[in-house]
């Protein structure tokens, strides 16, 4: 009897533990426990499609009909990056593995290629910076010339996606390219050995006469921070009256490199605090002893392209007084994003955690119904709008409004605040 | 022995606990995935660290393992999981990247089920999204391969209803929309000219100062756009909202203001003479009287229409028969245009058709004409899609467009 009892103890218990093991996702996801579905174990009857059926089932349907003819793989791909995008935020994106090779060079910062920036042209492709020290520059690569020929194969109209394409390779492979020199009359044949370059993102020189040190960091990758260093330690032991750092177009990137690079000016001080689902506030801290022997002024650059990573670089540093913001205000973004790897080598970027600075502050942005800006991002302390009617060249102390705002604003000079857009010009690297 | 007994009870306890936990939780997944894969095929996407080499994991079980991933570590509960599916039905229509293939919100499907059953609003009009179709080629390969700035779609008027607003205000079929209320509606070409003008500086066909007009007119462009959603919205959504239009009509640009009001269309009309105006609206074929003596329809200003209307009208319009076969661009089994009831054999019918007779009107008037059954007067548009409608289940849709109408004759010629 007393074993009868125990059994129908067990068999109660049992079932429980089920109906836990059966709901214990939707626990996880913080939902409600999915009843109906185990209403449908007993009474199949009561059973609706799932999520899963209904996009298998329109899937085999689209496939199978549509005219166009487009790959499995690629409906597939698109139908993922369109369930990442009915999450409605914007920073939670799936990447297909032809866009992810993209993304993962801008967080590791380094690449298989010959080490140029190539922009657009008609003839092919026109270089547009050559990295130091790259296997570019030691074949004789010079800034404005145009490759027409890469490996016997023509150039000539097509996308600087497509040449880079071609120029990129294994390591230690060899790619020979033609270019055409403005003051040379024949194209010139190069031959260059393919290596691992790594990307400048933190690049640093002296503006004279006023003798203020510039760090243009265009993002925050792995070796951001070693290049940061470097820069600032050449600017210290030369006495910079001054430094201001370009964060303009920055798009962020790493947090750790981004506090990392906070530690030369805060010591053991609160970065930012983030914030999961149904989680307890997590606090990042800056670095000890890595603080650098700076007493001059520093005035940070940012425009509405300066996002993440760059945003808690410049608002921790204004919140601390250790900076002046000059420029346009930032993007806005205040979340953090896991990237995972998949097998098949996509990327699944999700927004896993909101982040506030020091004054507890968020600067999300947000927009209006037509999906224009509306408000969010770091507000510069010195508004500089630069002027479409003139001509802009960045980082150029007289062509460049906002970097000579800075300027005056180190020597002790005010100016008078103007209007007006930068151009963004769009490059690849190769 | 109750020693061992008793031992016993919590170990069975904890093993059946276990296997209860994994069991519910597996019968779960394998709910969720439903008939979707196979249980025997098991991949983990995301527990996998990248391995660089080509996987193919279907697309079921693919989906629902970046549904579990969303729902484990999106920073906001994701209490919706329908919503994840629907907008993964909206990716692979996008995907496509055809213009007759569109996902529509559940708000735009209202619209577009009206309009479907001749309930227009807004300026009263069809216009279809051109684009450069090289660069939509490029696209569906690889997205990569396209230039962004010329995927940017172009407006096209291709119907303006009798007696409607936009027909008071001039427009045309044919018409390039390039601007509403002051906003530029910027296309594929505005972006080329600019381009062809960049080439022809560097072959030296053209001054830098001519570059520079032509760069400065776009930058004035370019100042204030609209998106193409939007003014498709303002064109065929509202009643009494002003609408200051500027379009193109080879080469020329043209000016008008129009008020926008609602339009109730009949499928089937009289026209003067005795023309019977046809709109292949949803339910026309239920409209149409049997037709029996010679007569003339006008199958003009009628849209894309409905698809699946052809079928019916054509038992009422002429005998059972087999009209062609719907082709698809990418091949494969052509769906046949087949008709199992029939209509008598009435006299020749004439057709009214020009540049706005398009889609299932088209595939109506084409298969028509190729039994010899009707004339033509006038030519069409050379569109005649079969284009389907889906209906998803929080009211949100898209339009598939399945193939191109190929008549029986035309086949057998080649």
């Amino acid at each position: 009897m007393k074993f009868l009892l125990r059994l129908v103890a067990l068999f109660l218990f049992v079932g429980v533990v089920f109906a836990v093991g059966f709901v214990s996702r939707d626990v996880w996801a913080s939902r409600p426990p999915a009843v109906q579905g185990l209403r449908s174990l007993v009474d199949p009857s009561s059973r609706t499609q799932s999520p899963t059926e209904l996009f298998q089932q329109q899937y085999d349907k689209i496939l199978a009909n549509a005219s166009v003819s487009v790959g499995r793989q690629k409906v597939k791909y698109a139908a993922m990056s369109g369930m990442f995008g009915a999450v409605g935020d914007p920073h939670t994106n799936f990447l297909e593995p032809a866009d992810s090779d993209t993304f993962r060079l801008e967080t590791n910062g380094n690449f298989v290629g010959i080490g140029a920036r190539l922009g657009t042209d008609p003839a092919g492709a026109k270089v547009a910076v050559v990295f130091k020290g790259a296997p570019a520059e030691k074949a004789g690569v010079k800034v404005g010339d145009t490759i027409i020929e890469v490996d016997g194969k023509s150039a000539a109209g097509m996308d600087t996606d497509d040449i880079v394409k071609m120029i990129r390779g294994p390591e230690g492979s060899m790619v020979h390219i033609k270019v055409l020199r403005s003051n040379e009359a024949a194209p010139i044949g190069l031959t260059i050995r393919r290596a691992v370059v790594i990307v400048p993102s933190a690049e640093g020189r002296m503006l004279e006469p006023d003798h203020v040190g510039l760090i243009t960091i265009a993002s925050f990758a792995q070796p951001t921070v070693e290049q940061f260093d470097q820069a600032l330690d050449q600017l210290i032991a030369q006495k910079a009256d001054g430094f201001i750092f370009d964060l303009r177009g920055n798009p962020g990137g790493l947090l750790d490199s981004a506090v990392e690079m906070i530690g030369r000016f805060v010591e053991n001080k609160q970065a930012v605090r983030t914030k999961r689902r149904g989680g307890t506030p997590e606090t990042i801290y800056t670095p000890f002893n890595k603080v650098k022997p700076i007493k001059t002024p520093v005035v940070i650059l940012i425009n509405s392209d300066s996002a993440s990573a760059a945003e808690i670089f410049s608002g921790v540093l204004q919140e601390y007084h250790k900076a002046v913001l000059v420029g346009e205000h930032s993007y806005g973004k205040s979340s953090v994003q896991n990237v995972k790897n998949l097998v098949d080598s996509s990327i699944a970027k999700i927004t896993i955690a909101k982040y506030y600075l020091p004054s507890g502050r968020d600067i999300g942005r947000k927009l209006d119904e037509d999906g224009e800006y509306q408000s969010g991002g770091l507000k510069p302390d010195y508004e500089v709008v630069p002027s479409y009617e003139e001509e802009t060249v960045p980082g150029d102390p007289i062509k460049d409004k906002q970097l000579r705002k800075a300027i005056e604003i180190l020597k002790g000079k005010a100016g008078v605040q103007v209007q007006a857009r930068r151009k963004s010009q769009e490059t690849r690297l190769a | 022995m109750s020693e061992l007994k008793r031992s016993l009870w919590p170990v069975v306890t904890v093993v059946c606990a276990i296997g209860a936990f994994v069991g519910g939780n597996e019968v779960r997944t394998r709910q969720d995935l439903g008939t979707a894969v196979p249980p025997s095929q098991s991949f983990d996407v995301a527990g996998i660290e990248l391995t660089g080499q080509t996987v193919d994991i279907p697309e079921g079980e693919y989906f629902y393992q970046l549904t579990q991933l969303l729902e484990r570590e999106y920073v906001e509960p994701i209490t919706d999981e329908r919503k994840l599916a629907i907008g993964a039905v909206k990716g692979m229509i996008s995907g496509l990247w055809d213009p007759y293939s569109l996902f529509y919100s559940p708000e735009d499907m209202v619209v577009f089920q009206a309009r479907q059953k001749g309930e227009f609003a807004g300026a009263g009009i069809e216009a279809t999204l051109a684009f450069d179709e090289k660069e939509l080629v490029k696209v569906r390969r690889n997205a990569h391969a396209a230039d962004p700035l010329m995927l940017f779609p172009e407006i096209r008027v291709t119907m303006v209803l009798p007696g409607s607003p936009a027909e008071g205000a001039g427009l045309k079929v044919g018409d390039r929309l390039t601007g509403i209320n002051g906003k530029a509606l910027v296309g594929f070409s505005d972006i080329r000219k600019v381009r062809d003008a960049q080439l022809a500086v560097v072959k030296k066909t053209m001054t830098p100062q001519e570059f520079g007009k032509v760069r400065a007119e776009f930058q004035k462009k370019v100042k204030s756009v609209m998106g193409a959603a939007r003014a498709m919205e303002l064109l065929n959504t509202g009643e009494g909202r002003i609408l200051n239009l500027e379009w193109s009509r080879g080469g020329a640009v043209m000016q008008g203001t129009l008020t926008t009001r609602s339009m109730k269309v009949p499928a089937v009309q009289t026209g003067p003479g005795g023309v019977t105006v046809l709109k292949v609206f949803k339910g026309v074929s239920g409209e149409l009287p049997p037709v029996t003596e010679a007569t003339v329809i006008d199958l003009r200003q009628s849209g894309m229409g409905d698809a699946s209307e052809v079928v019916p009208l054509l038992e009422r319009l002429a005998p059972a028969a087999n009209f062609g076969n719907i082709v698809k661009d990418k091949g494969g089994a052509p769906q046949p245009l087949v008709t199992t009831k029939g209509g008598q054999r009435a006299a020749p019918i004439k057709l009214l058709v020009d540049e706005s007779t398009r889609g299932a009107a088209e595939i109506l008037a084409l298969a028509l004409k190729s039994k010899g059954w009707a004339t033509y007067e006038g030519s069409t548009a050379g569109v005649p899609l079969w284009v389907t409608t889906t209906q998803l289940e929080d009211g949100s849709g898209y339009t598939l467009n399945t193939g191109k109408f190929v008549p029986e004759a035309v086949e057998a010629r080649k």
